[in-house]
């Protein structure tokens, strides 16, 4: 259920420059990932339903980061924090990239929904960044060449926002040749741009390795 | 005349077990295909509804190859888990969990071109298979290399059972 909130805004979650740096200092390979969806984690079968990882979700998917109880900003991080939908005119500015100071917003200002209602699902940052591979697929399974495959990885960097200081955000990198990109360079790929032939075999690798391994889990 | 008595025992005992086995992976057989279709029944909504194109590829490729690889998986062992999703990606997603071994057979189902099947076949986490296949190849690769690896196989053949009850 979207419920409309009376109370102001958390201020725990309100980027500043110091807080950016704490959070940039603390964050560790053991800190909890979690991020919101509106199906549940697993299927009838009881395995990871790869539908929480799909191709145009996960390039770019957007994350809190729960911090281990050890970091001195955990007690500012809560399960809920992905809940919170920024909503109003001034959603825009809300939700960039927080660069400066001057971006910090009157709590007042802040309107916002909550949905009690999303399930939260959540990973270990250095377990999604571990995932790696070449691609695409070869064909019936023959051995690649050592010049062909491509080269994939993730990383999950630090993109705090005004109303978000513990967000993060999924980035998948990949080093097939494109545009003015040197050869072998990594460049960002984007779910809904980048070539679907790659991208299929990037994210079906990506799927099988969190099933394997178990890499989800419901917070 | 007891060796004799003894010989036709065991060999009533182990034509018994025989069909007693076909019996189980027969019943094992209709539960997955049970079991698969409730899964495409609940998940395959994410593709659109009954009138959307990618839904009907996808049906067609569920109803093609859904049987197949069952059939070929239950040749190999009766997996400990089995999971079966549709993802808004348009892909057909298996996951089949046996002892040591983990296969990932996901097809992405295409309107311009061929659907395009991805395997993935891990024995205790080692990556032992990976590839681009048309499905009856993928199966004949993924049953080869299981054998090399020293998985067990059995003869599945479903009618088996109808062709001993005739008799």
């Amino acid at each position: 259920m979207l419920v409309e909130q009376n109370e102001t805004y958390p201020q725990r979650l309100i980027s500043s420059r110091n807080k950016i740096l704490a959070v940039s200092e603390q964050v560790c390979s053991d800190c909890k990932m979690i991020y919101r969806s509106e199906i549940g984690l697993y299927t009838i079968g009881q395995e990871i339903d790869p539908e929480v990882v799909n191709l145009e979700r996960f390039c770019g998917l957007s994350v809190n980061s729960l911090l281990c109880k050890v970091h001195p900003l955990s007690s500012d991080c809560s399960e809920d924090d992905v809940k919170y939908i920024i909503d109003g005119d001034n959603k825009k500015e809300l939700i960039k990239l927080f660069q400066t100071d001057e971006q910090i917003p009157e709590i007042e200002e802040i309107e916002y929904l909550f949905n009690e209602n999303l399930k939260v699902i959540g990973f270990k940052k250095g377990a999604i960044e571990a995932i790696d591979g070449n691609y695409p697929f070869t064909k019936n399974g023959s051995q690649q060449s050592e010049d062909d495959p491509y080269k994939f990885k993730i990383e999950v960097k630090y993109e705090p926002n005004p109303t978000n200081v513990f967000h993060f955000e999924v980035t998948l990198y990949g080093n097939h040749p494109k545009g003015n990109v040197k050869l072998g360079e990594f460049h960002k790929l984007k779910g809904r741009t980048s070539d679907k032939k790659y991208l299929k075999s990037i994210i079906s690798k990506i799927k099988n390795r969190i099933i394997n391994n178990e890499f989800l889990f419901q917070i | 005349m007891t060796n004799c008595f003894r010989h036709n025992y065991d060999n009533l005992q182990s034509k018994s077990c025989i069909i007693n086995r076909i019996y189980d992976e027969n019943n094992k057989y209709e539960d997955l295909k049970h079991f698969t279709k409730l899964s495409w029944d609940i998940y395959s909504n994410r593709l659109g509804d009954e009138s959307n194109d990618f839904y009907r590829a996808g049906k067609n490729e569920f109803d093609l190859n859904n049987n197949e690889i069952i059939r070929k998986v239950l040749e190999m062992d009766i997996p400990k888990k089995i999971s079966l999703s549709v993802t808004s990606d348009k892909s057909l997603h298996y996951t089949f969990r046996f002892n040591d071994f983990v296969l990932f057979i996901e097809t992405y189902l295409s309107l311009e071109f061929e659907n395009e099947t991805y395997i993935e076949f891990f024995k205790d986490k080692e990556l032992i298979l990976e590839g681009h296949f048309d499905i009856e190849d993928g199966l004949g690769s993924i049953f080869e290399t299981y054998k090399k690896r020293g998985g067990k196989t059995v003869e599945f053949i479903p009618s088996l059972l109808d062709a001993c009850g005739a008799e």
